[in-house]
């Protein structure tokens, strides 16, 4: 359970980092060995990243709603027992951190798809770079 | 401080200050130190204020002579270095030091000498930075020692040298807080504590400690590369070898951007308490402002090109940058909105401490506004090194740092004092500090744009920059007469101010449940937690009959009590289950012994004097030995718990004694198994070290791109030897993973073999990765090629170093208490380090010797 909650909660940003430092050494490395293609390797780069962010959204979404469904557990009289219903309240301990995690998703997303835009804008390997 | 000397035998005795002169140097107490911390910091924000004071005379006047440019370019540049590295994150650590365990309802932090190391260290680093002025030799480069104009030929001086070394003392002292931060607030916390119920400021350090690791250890790296630079070991920056000094930018602003969010987030903690408590609601959305947090720890790692978009990088690569420039004002909006929403929807109450958070917001969303113009690339073109980005800065700085400080001394104050502050006084320093600071730092907007460049230490009559220039000149000393109220604040409530009690806010968190100021024992039985806000929905914070018995276990356990150590609850990370108790140390002098030592070692560098360095390098030795010295206090709690704990099992998991009951068991004690602090420190250490060697491999990387890695004619490093140090590492690896079973099955026979064949077989792969560097002819001084090369194996190296310190300590450990539970803890501890050594040493395999053949 820690695991996928953890992957819930930073997939998305993870899968961002990737986006940002492989576009940025794309760029960078692709251009100086005078390769072709760096604007679709970074096409491709921001379709995969983008799609590992909505999964991690997904399971988010699905760890909330069990989460609500443990909420309702736990709030009728006699149910789980022991230290997760009364101390711990661990339906709202994974409703929070899920909901934290689809937030994430969300705000992840946007950013690597905004970064996949540059490359339709501009060259990415210009005859020469700017001053 | 330990030895034949007598026990505590009572409850407050274990938990009293030591007395005396050699006391003073031997507490390591979180308050005392904390107080130290917070007036040292203090300090230097006043010298900070009058730096930018002269500067500010100095411009009042086009051509104006009060200073000559030189005396200019130390005042900017110590001006920078000490708000940033002396004052504002010091002063957080200091907070946080005092807060966090009165926030988690705790007794202390995991690593009480710790605390005290970094506060030693870090006093020493300031004054060391310092003591320039009084040789003429104030570092003059400005706070980011741009290169070329900061190496050795361009700045012959010792200035530089003394910013570098000095630094890099701050440095250690802040990765020390961050690992005492992390462990501590993620495991030592009140019982009920679960991660969704902790207060905003402690996820505010949490994301700030984690993000001090990576940061910093950045920092330390390219400092460390910098000076081997300026002393002519190596060729990281010099152009003519095939260095770059873009590297440097690159290294400076991967540390130097987080660094803006660093001094930020706490922020976001402390005004999200103080709105809180003053609106008498709960913060609207506590979640998002978590994701907030979370969201911007991550993203300020994505931004430090934005302060390099003149450095002749690509466009589309810029255009990457200014995306996550753009999309970083989300979660500040989140928080921003956040607040103002709490506001609205309660009732606020008019006190000192909310007015400053409120100026903070209003400071802080200007300078957010011209922070997403100078992300816009053209914008920036224009704006870059004018008033325009200081002005920008400063409004970020002070909205988002300085104002909530301030917001938190009026607010904790009476906490930390027992005694509240003038509200009247509080009021005029914040009118006159809020004025001022606009007079002065709003009209560099004007003076920006139209051209007036930043770091120049004078400028002509005729421009139109006279009345800007005067205006902030005034406003300047407006707002440090608003500073000085404060201050006059402090001393006038600390003789007569009105008694505070111990919660004169009707505040919500548990630090208001301690008297003012708390007692060294704070949390004498400790609470129980069952709301978000403890203090404003809970009738008792002792236990009640339907609690848990795992909680009335906890509690009992820690009811005035253990009597004869001092100890500690330890929770699980999510759901604040109680787990375990664990020891903390009472005393010592050792950490005061090993920063004497680092500051003998620092100055030696500086001075290139033998001498000087073998001394520092005794003391620290005699310091670290010190340190690590069997500690009686913990001998008595492994004794008194040892019939509790389950010594015939394997421990691989954290098992807290299944007894619903909760009769008749006691906790376990947290030592030599992976529940010890100990063992989560070093994680975090691992974190560092992993940091550091990604940061040498890059930087190998970026000087080796290009068609090819290395430059014409060069050779890799030879390949042979290298073969013998991966055979090495892999023998190291599976050794390790023996260590850690015989840990596991309490083999301690086995444990001292296995820590004998680990220890030679990372002696091994030492020795074959000096022979394959010795035998490549490689001169580091004249290639920037040979640098990258060497600061890869050279970080292989300390690492390899600093294990073989830990496996000796553990296997002296199973030599003569094979059965001393301490013993496998430290086994277990060094396995890690071994592990990330052999592993670290397949990185360089692969990136110094098969990545340039592989590649023509």
């Amino acid at each position: 359970m820690g695991g996928r909650l953890l992957l819930a909660l930073l997939g998305a940003p993870v899968a961002w980092t990737v986006h940002l430092l492989a576009a940025y050494v794309i760029v960078a490395a692709w251009c100086a060995a005078g390769w072709p293609g760096a604007g679709l390797a970074i096409g491709a780069l921001t379709v995969v990243c983008a799609a590992a962010a909505v999964a991690a959204g997904m399971l988010a979404l699905r760890l909330w709603r069990r989460g609500q469904a443990r909420l309702v557990a736990d709030a009728e009289p006699g149910g789980p027992e022991g230290w997760d219903a009364r101390m711990g309240e661990r339906g709202a301990l994974f409703v929070f951190l899920a909901v934290v995690g689809l937030f994430m998703a969300a705000l992840f997303t946007y950013l690597i798809v905004l970064q996949g835009v540059p490359p339709l804008l501009a060259p990415v390997c210009p005859a020469t770079t700017m001053p | 401080m330990r030895g034949g000397r007598r026990l505590p035998q009572s409850f407050d005795e274990t938990w009293d200050q030591p007395k005396g002169l050699l006391g003073f140097f031997a507490t390591i107490d979180n308050i005392p130190i904390a107080v130290r911390y917070m007036v040292t910091s203090f300090a230097f924000f006043i010298i900070g204020g009058m730096l930018a004071l002269v500067m500010r005379v100095q411009l009042a006047r086009p051509e104006h002579g009060v200073v000559d440019p030189q005396t200019y370019n130390q005042l900017f540049t110590m001006h920078g270095t000490t708000m940033m590295f002396l004052f504002v994150i010091p002063f957080i650590e200091a907070f946080a030091n005092y807060l966090i365990p009165l926030l988690n309802g705790t007794r202390d932090l995991p690593f009480p000498r710790l605390t005290a190391l970094s506060y030693w260290t870090y006093l020493f680093g300031g004054i060391f930075i310092f003591s320039s002025w009084l040789f003429g030799l104030a570092p003059d480069g400005g706070w980011f020692a741009y290169l070329p104009l900061n190496d050795k030929r361009h700045s012959p001086g010792l200035n530089m040298d003394f910013w570098d070394i000095g630094l890099s003392v701050a440095e250690v002292a802040a990765l020390g807080a961050a690992a005492e931060m992390i462990v501590g607030i993620l495991r030592m916390r009140a019982p009920g504590m679960s991660i969704n119920r902790l207060p905003m400021f402690c996820w505010a350090m949490l994301v700030t400690s984690v993000m001090i690791v990576f940061a910093f250890t950045v920092l330390v790296v390219g400092t460390a590369m910098l000076e081997l630079d300026r002393k002519g070991i190596t060729a990281f920056f010099v152009p003519e070898f095939g260095g770059d000094p873009v590297l440097w930018q690159h290294l400076f602003w991967v540390f130097g951007h987080p660094e803006v969010y660093i001094m930020f987030l706490p922020a976001v903690g402390i005004m999200s308490h103080i709105v809180q408590v003053f609106s008498r609601r709960p913060l609207m959305s506590y979640t998002l402002m978590v994701l907030a947090l979370v969201a911007t720890g991550f993203l300020s790692f994505g931004l430090w090109v934005h302060h390099m978009y003149t450095t002749g990088i690509s466009a589309v690569a810029l255009g990457f940058f200014a995306a996550v420039g753009a999309v970083v004002a989300i979660p500040s909006g989140i928080n921003v909105f956040g607040w103002i929403a709490t506001v609205w929807a309660g009732k606020p109450v008019w006190r000192t401490p909310l007015l400053f958070a409120l100026a903070g917001i209003v400071i802080f969303t200007i300078g957010g506004v011209t922070g997403v113009m100078v992300a816009a690339v053209p914008f920036d073109f224009q704006a870059h090194d004018t008033y325009f980005v200081v002005a920008h800065l400063h409004y970020v700085l002070f909205g988002g740092t300085i104002f909530p400080v301030f917001a938190a001394l009026y607010f904790w104050f009476p906490k930390f004092s027992g005694r509240l502050l003038s509200e009247t006084l509080g009021w005029w320093s914040l009118g006159l500090m809020f004025v001022g600071f606009n007079l002065a730092f709003g009209p560099m907007h004007w003076s920006g744009l139209e051209g007036m460049p930043r770091r120049v230490y004078t400028y002509p009559a005729g421009l139109g920059l006279e009345g800007y220039n005067l205006a902030s000149t005034i406003g300047a000393f407006t707002l440090a007469l608003g500073v000085l109220l404060t201050l006059v604040n402090f001393v006038l409530s600390l003789g007569r101010g009105r008694v505070a009690g111990a919660d004169p806010w009707g505040g919500d968190s548990l630090e208001w449940s301690e008297s003012s100021p708390p007692a060294n024992a704070q949390f004498g039985s400790i609470p129980v937690v069952r709301s978000r806000h403890p203090m404003w929905d809970q009738t008792t914070l002792r236990p009640v009959d339907d609690d848990d018995a795992e909680v009335v276990r906890a509690a009992r356990a820690l009811d005035r009590m253990p009597e004869r150590w001092r100890g500690s609850l330890i929770v699980g990370v999510t759901d604040g289950r109680p787990l375990a108790l664990a020891h903390l140390p009472r005393r010592s002098i050792w950490p005061f012994v090993v920063a004497v030592g680092f500051l003998l070692l620092f100055t030696s560098a500086l001075l290139d004097h033998k001498w000087i360095a073998l001394a520092g390098l005794a003391v620290t030795m005699v310091g670290l030995i010190g340190w690590f010295l069997p500690v009686d206090t913990e001998a008595v709690a492994i004794r008194e718990l040892a019939a509790d704990r389950d010594d015939a099992g394997p421990s691989r998991h954290e098992r807290p004694a299944d007894t619903r009951d909760g009769s008749g068991v006691a906790l376990p004690l947290a030592v030599g198994d992976r529940s010890a602090n100990g063992y989560w420190g070093t994680g975090v250490l691992l974190l560092i070290l992993g940091t550091a060697s990604a940061t040498f491999v890059t930087s190998y990387f970026y000087l080796g791109r290009g068609p090819s890695p290395l430059p014409f004619g060069a050779e890799p490093p030879p390949l042979a030897p290298a073969v013998w140090a991966t055979l090495a590492a892999l023998v190291a690896a599976a050794a390790t993973r023996w260590l850690t079973h015989t840990v596991d099955h309490r083999r301690d026979g086995a444990r001292l073999a296995a820590l004998a064949v680990v220890l030679l077989a990372q002696t091994g792969v030492f020795a074959a990765s000096l022979a394959s560097w010795r035998g490549s002819g490689l001169d580091p001084a004249r290639s920037g090629y040979a640098s990258g090369v060497l600061g890869v194996l050279g970080f292989q190296w300390a690492a390899v170093i600093g294990a073989a310190g830990m496996l000796v300590a553990a296997l002296l450990w199973a030599w003569l208490a094979p059965r001393d539970p301490r013993g496998r803890g430290v086994a277990l501890n060094a396995s890690l380090v071994s592990y990330f050594t052999a592993g670290n040493w397949l990185v360089c395999l692969a990136a110094v010797h098969l990545w340039p053949r592989m590649v023509p």
